[in-house]
């Protein structure tokens, strides 16, 4: 629980040492904050409710079939589509990435979803090219494609997740969110049980009775 | 603006369709969602304040000094760790860069500083690791680090 808010205390306290020794700081600061505030409001809501409902509605072998390791150059042109259409920052990117690795997706699709999702967008490349012509714009989109499917091609090879590794580091991730009390209200016999079963979607994490 | 309407309108057209086809799967959509929201916003809340933070202490025009010098290999080795240790929101990354071209800034130099504010996140990688494990982070991050320097290098050598 700690773990998962000790960066709004580290910034809570950072925030008071400003506030005490250069509060002429403190406007500058908000400033920055509320647009970031706005640019997550605008982004995150909608791609949480979208990346859940993929992860409800679309079967894994679709996702497999797709962007699996059996998907060629589509699987490649399509995980580019796919990022570079999506809006918002890098952060916004890694649950719907995870959430396509967790269903079959290969790990070279992924981090090209990653990559062109912090990259390459048509609106940030019109608004490069007004401030810094449009030369300089188009020679650098031109050449970070290739350059993020020789990352991609490079992490396909070097990460090697099994599906056993994926599923238990899902459920790690979920066990650090319960309370781990294994109190078996949910009406599985231990916490790891039940964070299996979220991990196979049989439930949902807010079915634990204590969270 | 209209990517924000198109998103909220697709999340909406979509919840709505698949609440018609199925009440309990569309419920249990958004209690996904809600748990994902409930895990990963207080990290990346957190991580923005401390990214206010900084950069309100180590304010654009620190930046635009580090990235005048004088060797344009060292510039854009600058440029790279800059723009690794950031993150600056879009409207502020290219205005900026634009007067760090018109103050003296090399071209390579800028063209790192872009390439890895986007793509190389050292205030996003414990959110990462929480998703694909440190391996994988360390990794792609590297490779990104490595790779936007040798797009830099390239932009040098054809612009």
């Amino acid at each position: 629980m700690i773990r998962r808010y000790k960066f709004i205390l580290i910034s809570l306290v950072g925030y008071l040492l400003l506030a005490l020794f250069s509060p002429e700081r403190l406007g500058a600061s908000a400033e920055l904050l509320v647009g970031f505030f706005t640019e997550m409001l605008q982004v995150l809501p909608p791609v949480f409710v979208l990346t859940a409902m993929i992860s409800v509605w679309v079967p894994n072998e679709v996702i497999t079939k797709h962007f699996g390791s059996s998907s060629s150059w589509k699987g490649i042109v399509l995980s580019f589509a796919v990022g570079s259409l999506s809006a918002g920052p890098i952060y916004a990117a890694f649950p719907a990435a995870a959430i396509l690795l967790a269903k079959g997706a290969r790990v070279q699709n992924v981090v090209i979803i990653i990559s062109s999702w912090a990259v390459i967008k048509l609106p940030m490349l019109i608004t490069e090219a007004a401030f810094l012509g449009t030369r300089f714009a188009v020679v650098r989109y031109l050449l970070t494609v290739p350059m993020i499917c020789i990352i991609a091609y490079a992490m396909e090879r070097s990460v090697k997740l099994p599906i056993e590794a994926k599923e238990d580091q899902a459920i790690a991730r979920i066990l650090s969110d319960l309370p781990g009390k294994n109190c078996r209200a949910c009406g599985y016999s231990s916490c790891h049980s039940f964070a299996q079963a979220v991990v196979q979607q049989e439930k949902a994490i807010t079915d634990c009775r204590l969270l | 603006m209209v990517q924000t309407l198109i998103l909220y309108g697709a999340a909406a057209l979509l919840l709505l369709l698949s609440f018609r086809k199925d009440r309990k799967k569309t419920v249990m959509s958004l209690k996904g969602a809600k748990t994902m929201g409930i895990s990963t916003v207080p990290e990346i809340v957190g991580l923005l304040g401390i990214v206010s933070l900084v950069l309100t202490i180590l304010p654009p025009e620190a930046i635009r000094s580090a990235l005048g010098n004088e060797s344009s290999t060292l510039s854009t080795l600058i440029g790279a760790a800059i723009g690794t240790v950031t993150i600056i929101p879009a409207f502020i990354a290219f205005p900026l860069s634009k007067q760090l071209i018109a103050s003296g800034a090399h071209l390579m130099a800028v063209a790192a500083f872009i390439t890895t504010l986007t793509m190389v996140g050292f205030a996003t990688m414990p959110l990462e690791i929480s998703h694909f494990g440190r391996r994988f982070t360390i990794l792609r991050n590297l490779y990104s680090f490595i790779a936007a320097i040798l797009i830099a290098l390239l932009m040098g050598v054809i612009l």
